[in-house]
């Protein structure tokens, strides 16, 4: 069984159809891309799959259950956590405290417990503390992170809030536009980061206009485009595929990799 | 990931004091300010007495506005929480014979299942609509109760007895202090521990909240339930001092000053809403000797404090050159 499978999805706002009747699905240990134009859905599907959407037909399956019309903290639970686009994170906390806030998942104790500081929560604290600082030091943000996180330089702010989505303990990441806005060494080093983050055993699925970096990372490339899936493949056969470069026609061929 | 080239900010953090050590340094001097202090300055003068009463039952209604506050809304209902205490307290006490120490917690409880199951749907709102209806349910509680009242039911409640064993102004002084420094000891408590990070998260985004499997809608839930409970503890203990309610003993002015209140101490401390309420009650009381400017005198002192110290009271012992 795939770890995520989505079949006929479709999402209609009004009388525009955002998604139509897409199919796919994610294996267990993969770096999966959903690419397409601008414009072509990537966003809303994203938002469909972590629930923070509705889909109008169709269906979202992770390890076998329903994600679709659950609330996006239970998909949360279920291990299936996102990512959001640019900076966001919680502005006024340090970027230690945003990465302990979001180990809400891991508490043993329960709120009672933890008003009285009972001794399972005082474990948790410890703990958390502990796993918080990891993860930061992974992402090469330890050196930062009494720093409140309104005053990081715009560069850290993405990996922190991969830092976020990380103590979540996500057994599907889902990341959204990882590379936009970053520079090649910059992407290069971000790259790196989702490789290491699938070495941890993570299964990874990313939204992403980048192509180059998509081409180099992923093992299975879907591309849609008006909404609709188009292709989907290893990246060489995404490379060669007529459709797709149809669908880029007019953009740069470089960004296919020609 | 995306170290970009600017070299890391230094950071110089002062040694972590423990939360024991950080709780007692305010706890202590309030508690003996409270306790000591008071009873000795204002033993004499049981018109004062009454009024540092009132300002530390309204103090305890403040700081569970403050908690909410604390997730993103401005709660401008705690005067209609605060009312049903009252009345609870009023008809158990009267026409159930209740002792007083059964019904006040009965009083809370009321008020935060009330406040539970109207705040669920309504706190989906933010923002300025979270206000605006939480400013109209003050008024409809309040025509509830006159209502009641015109059908021949009983529309105020008069001759509550005093509660049990406290016999004096300062009997009961006290026991506003004590519930006063009770209820600062649990809210900064509250705030201290994870569920007050995961307040303050939600307060910052609740999309992100969500996504990292918080659960938004419970979580604002609580917080709000514990704040029509002190609304209705501070209302039911105001009745029994006054030993009558009215409908219009809360009214709307009174759920804005709860929000003002807190505002005018400062949103970042939970000290915030004591410090605002007893500024505000006391400036209220000195201005009522000069009748007919006390309205412009008050708008004119909110003026100058919003403009020039926008974090509140608190916020002077930054300017005095306190740390931080």
């Amino acid at each position: 069984m795939s770890l995520l499978e989505v079949e006929g999805l479709t999402k209609q706002f009004g009388g525009l159809t955002a998604v139509n009747d897409v199919s796919f699905v994610v294996e267990q240990g993969q770096i999966c891309s959903v690419i397409g134009p601008n414009g072509a859905g990537k966003s809303t599907l994203f938002k469909l799959i972590s629930s923070f959407l509705a889909p109008t037909a169709g269906r979202v399956r992770f390890d076998g259950r329903q994600v679709s019309g659950l609330k996006p903290h239970r998909v949360a639970r279920m291990g299936v956590v996102r990512t959001f686009q640019e900076t966001t994170v919680f502005k006024e906390m340090t970027a230690l405290e945003n990465v302990v806030v979001a180990h809400q998942l891991g508490l043993t104790a329960g709120p009672f417990g933890i008003f009285a500081g009972s001794r399972r929560a005082r474990a948790d604290t410890l703990r958390i503390r502990d796993s918080a600082a990891e993860i930061l030091d992974y992402l090469g943000l330890g050196h930062v992170k009494d720093e409140t996180a309104v005053n990081l330089p715009h560069g850290y702010l993405r990996g922190l809030g991969i830092a976020i989505a990380m103590a979540a303990r996500p057994r599907l990441l889902l990341l959204d536009e990882p590379f936009a806005g970053m520079n090649p060494d910059e992407t290069d080093r971000a790259m790196e980061m989702v490789q290491g983050i699938r070495a941890r055993g993570i299964t990874v699925l990313l939204v992403e206009h980048d192509m180059r970096a998509v081409m180099r990372i992923s093992d299975w490339i879907v591309v849609i485009s008006f909404g609709s899936k188009i292709a989907e493949g290893k990246p060489e056969a995404i490379r060669a595929d007529e459709a797709v470069i149809a669908a880029y026609l007019g953009e740069d061929d470089a960004e296919l990799g020609h | 990931m995306a170290q970009i080239d600017t070299s890391p900010p230094a950071v110089v953090q002062p040694p972590a004091r423990s939360g024991a050590g950080r709780f007692l340094l305010v706890f202590a001097p309030l508690a003996a300010l409270l306790l000591i202090g008071v009873p000795l300055f204002l033993g004499g003068m049981p018109y004062w007495l009454n009024v540092v009463t009132n300002a530390c039952l309204l103090s305890f209604g403040s700081l569970g506005v403050w908690l909410t506050f604390s997730i993103g809304r401005v709660n401008i209902a705690q005067g209609a929480f605060a009312l049903i205490g009252g009345y609870t307290v009023g008809l158990l006490t009267t026409a159930l014979g209740l002792s007083f120490w059964v019904a006040l917690p009965l009083a809370g409880l009321f008020a935060a299942v009330i406040g539970f199951v109207i705040g669920w749907p309504l706190l989906r709102l933010r923002g300025i609509y979270f206000a605006m209806v939480t400013l109209s349910l003050t008024e409809a509680v309040r025509l509830v109760f006159l209502n009641i009242g015109n059908l021949g039911g009983a529309g105020s409640v008069t001759n509550i007895p005093t509660p049990p064993g406290i016999a004096s102004p300062m009997d009961f002084y006290l026991f506003a202090a004590v519930l006063l420094l009770v209820g600062y000891a649990g809210i900064w408590r509250l705030q201290e521990s994870r569920i007050g990070g995961v307040f303050r998260s939600m307060r910052q985004n609740e999309e992100l909240a969500a996504s990292i499997g918080i659960d938004v809608a419970l979580y604002r839930a609580m917080a709000f339930t514990i704040c029509c409970f002190m609304g209705g503890i501070a209302g039911g203990a105001f009745a029994s001092l006054q030993q009558n309610v009215y409908p219009q003993t809360y009214t709307v002015s009174d759920s804005i000053n709860f929000m003002l209140y807190c505002f005018l101490g400062g949103l970042e401390f939970v000290l915030g809403p004591i410090v605002g309420t007893f500024a505000l009650v006391i400036a209220f009381e000195l201005l009522r000797a000069i009748q007919e400017y006390q309205a412009l005198l008050y708008g004119i002192l909110m003026i100058v404090v919003m403009l020039f110290l926008p974090n509140g009271l608190l916020s002077l012992r930054r300017l005095l050159g306190g740390r931080e």
